[in-house]
Order: C-alpha cells, then structure tokens, then sequence
C-alpha cells in the first residue's frame, strides 16, 4: 500500500504548531542509506538540535549491531533526530526507555486510540506482540562535545512482511488504522521526543517510570539476554531491566538483546 | 603478609566511586578479591559470562590463598591498574563514559574501529560502548597511535574502565 509523500513544509509547520520558537532544519529524502547516517553527518558539520532527516526509502537501514531494518519505500516512516546532550552518562542512556515511550504515544495517536502500544525494554514498540516500531539511538562524545541521533522506524502502511517476519512484525494498516499522515505522525514523533528531552533534562527518567511500568510489554514473560535466562519483573529505578532467575535471583541487565523465549523464533530486524 | 589498611581504604574508595562492584588483584605475595553486592542483585551487559551463583554482600579476602575466596560468579572485567610506575606519562587513556558492553566494530562483521598500532586522527571514533540500546561512538580526543586495546569486544565494561592507551603524535 502506498501513502501519501512526506511533505517536509507540513512536518515543519506542525512541529512549530506543538513547539513555539525557533525551527531546526527538516530534510525530507527519496532515497538514502540511513537516516541515522545522514543525522549523524549533519551533527558533525553543523550540529542543531533539533534537526531531522526523513527519507521514503532506507537502502541501509539498520536496527542493533547492524542488523537490518526492513522497510519497503514510500509505506513507513524512518526518521532521526539530532540531539546535542552536553555531555554523555550513565543516565543519558536512560533516555532510550523514554524514546520508546514517546513513539508508543504517537503510534496510538495515529491510531486514533484503537490500538494500545507496549514497550519491550528498552524501546521495542509492539502491539500485540508483535513490533510495529523500533529506535536505535548513536551518539558520538569526544573533545569536549557529545551529539546523539534518535533513529526512529515505524511501520505504518506496509500490509505484508517477508515470512520471517510475519509472524513478529506488523504495522498501523495490519492494526487497523487506514488513511495514516505519515507528515503528522512524524512531526508528532519529532515534537514528542523533544519535548521529552526537554524535560528528561531537568528531572531525568523517574517521572517516566509509571509509564515505563504501564506499557511494558515484558513483565512476567520468559526472555533470555544474552547468557542470563528468566521472567522479567519490571524496569529498575535507574531503566535497567530485571530479571528472576530459576533459581530465585534478581538480575538486572543493562544492555543485550531480550529474546522472548515464549515466541517461536527471533525477529531479525531489531 | 600484612595488609596495608590506609591502602585497602583507598582501593575500597576508588572503586565505590566508579560503581565498580568486583575487584581481583593477585600477584607473588597477595591475592585480593573485593565483592560488593548490591543486596541480592547482579549486573550483567551482553555476554557476560554469568553462571548463575550470587554475589554475597561486601567479601574481601586477602589471604595470599584461595582458601576463603568464593567461587567466581561472574568474570571480572578487566582490573582497571591502581598503579602502573612503568606507565609512559606521555600515553593517555580513553575510559568507558558508562556501564554497558564494549564494541570494536559497528557490526559483528565488520572490521574493528582500530587496531593496535592504528594512527587515529583527533575525532576518530575508537569503538562502541552500549547501554540500553544507545550505541556511544567514542571519539579520540587527540591524534595518536593506538598502544593498547584494553577490553574485550562484545564484553561488559564499567564506569571509568580504561579500554584504550594512545601515545600522542
């Protein structure tokens, strides 16, 4: 199913209409490897925070480790974001949870609350199980400077996935939600995240956590992170996930891949 | 042997300030091993190679023996050096900004960054080091040659952890 083109002057203006002041560039493209790629260079020529870069279609878009993110031209939405954080920390990585909440909002805006969207730490979105949106955040830090780029897919008008995929991914059209503005779903993402950063900056993860606790798609299902197997039991304080292992452990992990061991195979695309 | 107390403290201080939580130290006379579990909980990054015991609240030993050294629960990542007086004062050191899992290359199958005896311009990125799925590139500070590569690809790294020497150029 094809969607209406982007249409960069219509994301600008309705990221000005939810964020008063000054615009950051918006660069609608064709055609191009990554999105993250292009943000990343545009943040090492001349960074602005707030920037973004659109593209129809993704000949190199990837998810964790360089995994491939699939996303057939003209059907969906990639998009990244540049932010200029100051510095790096241990609590900025944090700010990935909160991304995957922003984008669970906007998926079930533009589902005009027919759908309900959950989190698979850190920040998988899915709807019934299955991925309908996925973030990969790069940020770069040295020489006194730090930038970060939130890459942002969304399935939005793709009907069919490859067969791996089937049974693992869908989008707003499979949901239901027909006849989706990809403009306004990606100015509503873009103004989200940064009002997100806005406040994230002054008070951090924990005004996040109620709603970390609520979309989390995780709680109680069998997962594996890498060597440690287990239920997941919610998100720590400080965004780590926890896991009970068999033997009665609480584990709590800060990076890896979450394989649900209750599904029959693993997504390719994360 | 005898344990210097003001050292120990210090060693102790060290670490509590990085969120270092485990500790080994062995040479010909001491063998030390600093455990601080944080209550009933483990951290653990990506390939972490944990088999499944606990971590006990605060356990040091420093009996020169393995006699009351429990049994390891998870690898230590590599011992950041306390002391190091061969060290080259010119050399500098590039340090993990948080706890996550260190990488060399962007993907599984492509080259690492740099290698030993890489010449890296200022801005060059080194390696990645990820938590929750926010993949950090760091970035050289200054030019130099690359002497030593001090973590391992794909393991869990701390706060602070060295994982680069570079000699300027």
């Amino acid at each position: 199913m094809s969607c209406a083109a982007l249409d960069g002057a219509r994301i600008v203006a309705r990221i000005a209409q939810l964020r008063p002041g000054p615009a950051a560039p918006v660069i609608v493209k064709a055609s191009t490897g990554s999105t993250n790629d292009d943000a990343k260079a545009l943040a090492r020529s001349g960074p602005v925070h707030g920037a973004v870069v659109l593209a129809e279609a993704q000949t190199h878009g990837r998810g964790r480790s360089g995994s491939r993110w699939y996303s057939p031209a003209g059907e969906n939405l990639t998009l990244s974001i540049v932010l200029l954080p100051g510095a790096i920390g241990a609590s900025t990585a944090t700010f990935s949870l909160v991304v995957g909440l922003c984008v669970a909002r906007a998926v079930e805006a533009a589902a005009g609350g027919s759908l309900r969207a959950g989190v698979k730490w850190p920040n998988d979105v899915l709807v019934e199980r299955r991925k309908i949106a996925g973030v990969l955040i790069e940020g770069a830090s040295g020489q006194g400077r730090a930038t970060l780029v939130v890459g942002v897919g969304v399935n939005v008008g793709s009907r069919s996935f490859p067969p791996e995929l089937s049974e693992l991914a869908t989008s707003l059209a499979r949901e239901g939600a027909l006849d989706v503005d990809r403009s306004l779903v990606a100015a509503d993402i873009v103004a989200g995240v940064l009002d997100a950063w806005d406040a994230f900056a002054s008070a951090g993860l924990e005004p996040w956590l109620g709603e970390l606790a609520r979309r989390d798609a995780l709680r109680g299902r069998s997962v594996r992170v890498e060597a440690v197997s287990g239920v997941a039991e919610g998100i720590a304080p400080d965004g780590r996930l926890l896991v009970r292992t068999p033997p009665g452990d609480l584990v709590s992990v800060v990076a890896g891949h979450v394989e649900l061991l209750d599904l029959p195979a693993q997504s390719p695309a994360r | 042997m005898d344990i210097d107390i003001p050292k120990l403290k210090a060693l102790l201080s060290a670490l509590v300030e990085g969120g270092v939580t485990e500790f080994e130290f062995e040479d010909e006379t001491v063998r030390l091993r600093i455990n601080r579990g944080a209550g009933r909980e483990l951290v653990v990054s990506a390939a972490a190679p944990y088999v499944g015991s606990l971590v006990p609240p605060m356990t040091i030993s420093a009996d020169g023996g393995p006699a009351s050294v429990p049994p390891l629960s998870i690898a230590s990542p590599p011992a950041t050096p306390t002391s190091a007086p061969e060290e080259d004062p010119k050399t500098f050191f590039v340090t993990s900004p948080f706890v996550g899992t260190f990488y060399r290359a962007p993907s599984p199958d492509a080259p690492p960054f740099v290698d030993v005896g890489s010449r890296v311009r200022e801005g060059q990125t080194l390696c990645i080091v990820e938590a929750m799925k926010l993949m950090n590139e760091l970035e050289a500070d200054q030019a130099g040659v690359i002497v030593d590569c001090l973590a391992e690809n794909g393991k869990p790294v701390e706060f602070g952890q060295k994982l680069f020497k570079l000699k300027p150029v």
